[in-house]
């Protein structure tokens, strides 16, 4: 028995964001049709602000089963959550036919053209990229940009890739240097027209897409000023578990009520998240009596063709990308499993055999 | 910069843990989680269509400094009157400094008890968790137990029982094997040092005891509940998980303990209720769909010993305790223990990774 461990920098350059999206939009298509083979992320706090968030679930058309699992210092500063020590994320993969362990992975995958940019990005954006698949409108050009560091590098790219009609970017972030020198350097990166705004206004009107890629704690915007025909995503999931344990008051929120209430659509990863982490910007509207749960669409659904996407042109989409599940977490830990493996990294660790350790062990 | 971290091989866990420290570990693990709930999850499970099942155990002991989470495969052979594995896979642990997030280790294999080495899966943690049990249910001064069940988990969960009610001097097993349940008693009378009689019908193991224990892989009752007398203390630790159902895995929830157990009891004990509603446990979930018991009824182990429940309070009570799975907070806790010990012995493969902001940043 053997394994191959992967160490953070032997798995820096494996994975594009095309092949990203279409191994997350497998993850989701299964567990949409084997619902037992994934689960919501869950989380669990230390008193001194540790949080552990677990990914288990498993891809059966990439072969794979197991568990992701993440360690976090996390410090609430008001309206905005920050980081004091982010851990390399560790994969768990084993074989989904015979259960044995092949792999772990030690670091966060990331998107082999970007690098290192953000908490796992590559997934969150590869996430939102199978939604745009089916919710955004064909022939797209403007862009909104909330936020202007990994996140927003990542989502972007996977909106690119899925419309590579995109042309123009309005970016937005509290700060203006740092929109100013996101504009500068993914401009040409992108062969994009990226405009650094200075209000919220300006980066809804007009849109094609409105990405949300902050780490706000609080709405961004009114959704009383979208357009007919926009999609909007959000990324920010924010679980119970973090109001219970005294770090936060009330639940995070991104997107208000309104946009939920107007859109013709909402899409969510997984339905389950939405209950079990109690998450600010859907369970808020549910319970308020704005959307059904039953009424949400899921990404697995979508990708099955059981759910249409976007109906007509003038539809205005939603789609919270609540948070990573195995199906995405697990999915892309597999792609760099395997192409690690074929490009010869990583080092084999031999196991003893269960009969092995029972003869020189049972006494 | 670099920093260290523990690999940890089946072999290296050898010889660590004492049945007691575990208890203590268990204890102290159930009873912060019940002023500080953030920190504990139920354990959750995922399945594949080829049959492999991935137990996923989120938590930690912020009292000894550690969080993070357990992952198991296995692959289950399809339905019957007991449980059988085609494979059994090694658990990984995580293991995290609860203050700071960093990862302190990665354990591959089974931490058992240190007097009695490789036996059955997750038995020193299971028997650890029913220990907790007969440190607060069995009468003071029993001298007897009945015990169903003749392999790894009986060994251990005996050994927790006498460890907690050292009055016992003798035992009546009864497994379904005649051979196998002579060569228990010849074999651990001797180790233990108690009088072990094999029974040839369940009642027999049950009559006259003071202590009733299930550890058997069946997934039908074990014995009628009318047989149980005043005083007796009753042990399942079969804690089954509805998604095995849903997945066509099994046609009917198993079953251990009956219900007219649960009807009968003074006092039930669980380990985490919200296991019940997430994985609904036949011996607990299907008294309760027919209103014998209520969830609210049910205490929890981190209750036991607090004002909340002292545990028996009179000789008379028949208690039950439904052992009804693993979780975080128990495991993370002894591969806690497990790693100090196994580093101070100079166990182990020291793996060097980077810092995660000395990775090479965004391209």
């Amino acid at each position: 028995m053997a394994f191959l461990l992967l160490h953070p920098q032997e798995i820096q350059d494996l994975v594009s964001m095309d092949e990203a999206i279409e191994a997350v939009e497998k993850g989701y298509a299964n567990g949409h049709e084997f619902p037992v083979i994934n689960a919501p992320r869950r989380r669990v706090h230390s008193p001194a602000g540790v949080r552990i968030s677990n990914f288990p679930g498993g891809i059966y058309d990439l072969g794979v089963i197991g568990a992701a699992t993440r360690a976090d210092h996390v410090i609430q500063d008001g309206d905005n959550q920050h980081y004091a020590y982010r851990e390399h994320p560790l994969h768990v993969l084993n074989d989904s036919n015979t259960g044995e362990l092949l792999s772990i992975v030690i670091g966060e995958p990331v998107e082999k053209t970007l690098g290192y940019t953000s908490l796992v990005a590559l997934r969150t954006a590869a996430t939102s990229g199978v939604a745009f698949k089916y919710m955004v409108r064909q022939d797209v050009e403007t862009v909104g940009l909330f936020g202007s560091a990994g996140q927003a590098v990542n989502q972007l790219l996977a909106l690119k890739s899925v419309r590579p009609s995109i042309r123009r970017v309005h970016v937005y972030s509290r700060d203006p240097k740092n929109r100013a020198s996101f504009a500068r350097k993914y401009g040409p990166k992108f062969n994009l027209e990226i405009i650094p705004v200075t209000s919220i206004e300006a980066v809804i009107k007009g849109a094609d897409v409105i990405l949300c890629a902050t780490n706000t704690n609080v709405e961004l915007f009114d959704g009383d000023l979208l357009e007919p025909g926009q999609h909007v995503t959000g990324i920010i999931g924010g679980n119970v578990q973090l109001v219970q344990g005294g770090f936060l008051k009330k639940a995070r929120r991104e997107i208000d009520n309104r946009t939920v209430e107007r859109a013709d659509l909402v899409a969510t990863n997984l339905r389950e998240s939405v209950i079990s982490e109690k998450q600010g910007d859907l369970y808020e509207p549910i319970e308020q009596g704005i959307i059904k749960l039953k009424d949400i669409v899921e990404l697995g659904e979508m990708a099955r063709g059981l759910a249409k996407g976007r109906h007509s042109d003038d539809d205005i989409t939603y789609h919270k990308n609540n948070n990573g599940t195995a199906a995405s977490e697990i999915a892309v830990a597999m792609l760099v499993y395997e192409k690690a493996k074929a490009a010869g990294r990583g080092t084999m660790i031999n196991l003893i055999s269960p009969d092995a350790l029972k003869e020189q062990f049972s006494q | 910069m670099t920093r260290d971290v523990l690999l940890l091989r089946p072999e290296e866990l050898q010889g660590l843990v004492s049945m007691k420290e575990a208890i203590d570990i268990v204890e102290q693990g159930y009873r912060e989680a019940l002023s500080y709930p953030a920190i504990a999850a139920p354990r959750r499970r995922v399945h594949s269509p080829g049959g492999v099942r991935v137990s996923n155990f989120p938590g930690g002991i912020h009292g000894l400094g550690v969080i993070g989470t357990g992952e198991r495969p296995d692959k289950l052979n399809k339905g019957g009157e007991n449980q059988t594995k085609a494979f059994r896979g090694y658990p990984v642990h995580l293991v995290h400094d609860s203050n700071n997030g960093q990862l302190l280790s990665i354990m591959i294999g089974e931490v058992d008890e240190k007097t009695l080495g490789y036996t059955s899966v997750m038995a020193l943690r299971t028997a650890a968790t029913s220990g907790v049990g007969f440190r607060y249910l069995p009468r003071d001064g029993i001298s007897t137990a009945g015990l169903f069940g003749s392999a790894g988990q009986a060994a251990n969960q005996l050994l927790a029982l006498l460890t907690e009610r050292p009055s016992i001097g003798k035992v009546k097993i009864y497994s379904r094997d005649p051979d196998n349940r002579r060569k228990f008693a010849r074999k651990y009378s001797q180790k233990f040092n108690v009088e072990i009689i094999p029974v040839s019908t369940p009642e027999e193991a049950v009559i006259g005891v003071g202590a009733v224990h299930c550890a058997t892989n069946t997934s039908v009752p074990l014995f009628d509940g009318d047989l149980l007398e005043p005083g007796q203390h009753v042990t399942g630790m079969i804690g089954s998980n509805v998604q095995l159902v849903k997945s066509g895995y099994r046609s009917s929830r198993r079953r251990e303990i009956d219900d007219r157990t649960a009807e009968r009891a003074d006092l039930i004990v669980c380990n985490l209720r919200e296991t019940i509603l997430m994985e609904e446990p036949g011996d607990l979930f299907e008294p309760m769909e027919k209103g014998l018991i209520r969830l609210e009824d049910i205490h929890e182990l981190g209750e036991l010993g607090t004002e909340v429940c002292p545990g028996r309070t009179s000789d008379a009570q028949i208690t039950y305790h439904k052992n009804t799975n693993g979780n975080g907070v128990a495991d993370l806790g002894i591969s806690m223990r497990a790693y100090e010990l196994a580093k101070a012995d100079g166990r182990g493969t020291w793996i060097k990774l980077p810092e995660p902001e000395d990775l090479p940043q965004a391209l």
